[in-house]
Formats: structure tokens, C-alpha cells, sequence
């Protein structure tokens, strides 16, 4: 107990674990909350990218996660896994920013990608950063619900139950959609990578 | 149909879900089955691609921003105004047409009135306070 109050600057707050971490920010120990960024925000940055693609707005994202957390950090009981919270929050917020694109997209009437159009690229012989594009640009293709499933299992790695807990869904559900999220993912990729 | 089956134990199988027996018949399948063994391979391959594609990092200066965002005294605020705007952006039409009604409405009432007054504004017809409360007025008025 007397550790928690004592120990404040960040070289003695990188040993203490999450929970410490948690219990210390609830007493409105900064640096113990920067740590807990320092430790979770690649893989928050991951599914936000995951999500929402590379845009101004997925930093904008990621800042709104930390502080939601902060503000409501006396919520936090510890039940589940830090990282899984925080994942569950950057899932909601990115869900509501492809949302708002889409609001946005529709009375704009901006040119939206179609399903089944091409993603742009003209050949097979991709550098690494075009690579990278091709396959958020057709992560980007799918639907919310299929994009959820497929970057919490393979973007994010955790297992299927995990993302079930996370999407609060069934297990069932998570399985149809990763199999139909990774069938249309071959169909776009298919013509731009030889190997498959 | 067994295609279809097959193809749901396959992606079963790799999100380790299917029972051992599952994966047993799926062994099998995939012994005799070249399309499959091609699917399979695709897919991993696919997955890799996923996994690796992965954007890990955001902007530089992360953490220095967001501690200036959680020690200024707008951040609370912030959220306030932000639902503001978006509950500004969604109505604005319902706003707009509120405006409208009431303008014609606040144009109908001067106009049916002879003087310009708060009353005729709104619409309240001109009642005194004696005419309302007065026992002896209200009773001459019922025995009328």
C-alpha cells in the first residue's frame, strides 16, 4: 500500500503492474497514467489504423480513448485485461467515426468505394508501402462489422473469445464473420499479390 | 454443400474452434483435396499479410499531447461543447424549420391584432385581472 502512494516518477512507475498503475492514476498520479499509455498505445494505435485507416482523424481517435479512460478511470474494477478495456473503447470510437464518415459521405455525396470495384492499383509487383495500402485499402472495403472481427483477431491478435467479450457478441457470430471477412479479403487482394 | 461444410471447418480449424474430430476429417480433406490445400494456403497467407500491415504508432509527440489535452481545463468542457455541435449538426434542419413556423406564426398573431404587444405576440387574448377573479362578475355572468 505504502509503495502506491510512494512511488511516483516514472522509473519506479514502469516496474508496477497494471492494476497498480490504474489504482495510482485514480489517485491522480500523472505519470502513472503516461505509463499506462506508454505501454498500451500501440496496440490501440493498431486498431484504430485497423479501423479507420491512416487519417488525420485516427490520432484524434487514439487521444480521445486515453482521455475517456481518464475521466472515467473509477469505472475501471479490473475485471478484464487493461488492453482489452482500452481495445473495447477504441473499437466504440472508431465504430462512431466510420459512422460519422459515412453520415458525412452521404450527404456529401462523395464517390464512395463500391463493393466490388478495384482498389486502384494497376500490377502485381508491389513495393512493401504499397503492399501495406492495397491491404488497408481493402480492410478499409469491408463492412464495419467484418473489419471489427478481422482486426481484433488478426490485427490485434487476440483469440476468438476475446474478441467476442470485446465485441459482445457470440462466439458463433465472430467465426461466420471472420470466415466471410477473410473470403472477400482474398477476392479483393487476389489481383494484386501473385503469391496468391 | 460438403464444399461449403468443409470451408466452414477450415476457417473453423484456424481460429483453433473445430473439436479434434473436426480436424481429423479436415486433415483428411485436405490430403485429398487440392483446391482446398490451395484455399488453405491463400488464406494463411492472407492472414500474414493482415497481421503484418499492422500501423502501430501514432503521431510523434503522442503522449506530450494528450497530457496537455488532460491538464487543460477545456478537455471537460470539450465533450460538452462536442455533443453541442453534433446535437447542432443533427437538428439543424428541425431548427431551421422551427424558426420558420415560429416567424410565421409570430406574423400571423401581429398581424391579426391591432397593436404590436407582447400579447398580440404571442397570441394571449387581453384578460384583466378583475374580469378573471371578480365573484360578483363571474356570478352575474352565469345568471346571464
Amino acid at each position: 500500500m505504502f509503495k502506491r502512494y510512494l512511488l511516483v516518477n516514472w522509473q519506479a512507475t514502469k516496474d508496477l503492474t497494471d492494476l497498480d498503475l490504474v489504482e495510482l492514476s485514480k489517485n491522480g498520479n500523472q505519470s502513472a497514467f503516461m505509463e499506462i499509455v506508454k505501454r498500451h498505445k500501440s496496440k490501440v494505435a493498431s486498431t484504430i489504423y485497423g479501423m479507420v485507416g491512416k487519417c488525420d482523424e485516427a490520432d484524434d481517435i487514439g487521444q480521445e480513448v486515453f482521455i475517456r479512460f481518464y475521466k472515467s478511470i473509477n469505472n475501471f474494477r479490473g475485471e478484464s485485461a487493461l488492453g482489452t478495456y482500452l481495445t473495447r473503447i477504441a473499437i466504440n470510437l472508431s465504430l462512431n467515426e466510420i459512422a460519422r464518415q459515412k453520415r458525412k459521405r452521404f450527404f456529401s455525396f462523395d464517390k464512395m468505394l463500391e463493393d466490388g470495384s478495384d482498389l486502384g492499383y494497376t500490377d502485381k509487383t508491389n513495393t512493401l508501402n504499397e503492399n501495406k495500402e492495397i491491404i488497408e485499402k481493402a480492410v478499409q472495403k469491408m463492412d464495419a462489422k467484418y473489419r471489427a472481427v478481422l482486426v481484433l483477431r488478426l490485427i490485434d491478435g487476440y483469440s476468438t473469445e476475446e474478441t467476442a467479450k470485446i465485441l459482445n457478441i457470440p462466439l458463433g457470430t465472430v467465426l461466420s464473420r471472420l470466415a466471410r471477412a477473410q473470403s472477400k479479403l482474398k477476392e479483393y487482394l487476389q489481383p494484386y499479390f501473385s503469391e496468391l | 454443400m460438403k464444399k461449403k461444410k468443409i470451408e466452414k471447418l477450415f476457417y473453423k480449424s484456424l481460429d483453433s474452434a473445430a473439436s479434434p474430430e473436426e480436424d481429423e476429417l479436415l486433415q483428411q480433406e485436405l490430403k485429398s483435396s487440392e483446391e482446398l490445400r490451395k484455399t488453405s494456403r491463400q488464406i494463411n497467407e492472407i492472414r500474414q499479410l493482415v497481421s503484418n500491415s499492422a500501423e502501430t504508432s501514432f503521431k510523434p509527440f503522442f503522449e506530450e499531447r494528450l497530457l496537455t489535452k488532460l491538464n487543460s481545463p477545456s478537455a471537460i468542457e470539450g465533450y460538452f461543447s462536442n455533443w453541442a455541435n453534433s446535437l447542432a449538426v443533427s437538428f439543424r434542419q428541425v431548427a431551421l424549420a422551427a424558426i420558420i413556423i415560429l416567424a410565421v406564426l409570430i406574423s400571423f398573431n401581429l398581424n391579426a391584432g391591432n397593436k404590436y404587444s407582447i400579447e398580440n405576440l404571442l397570441g394571449i387574448s387581453h384578460t384583466n385581472i378583475e374580469s378573471a377573479f371578480d365573484p360578483v362578475d363571474n356570478l352575474i355572468g352565469s345568471l346571464k
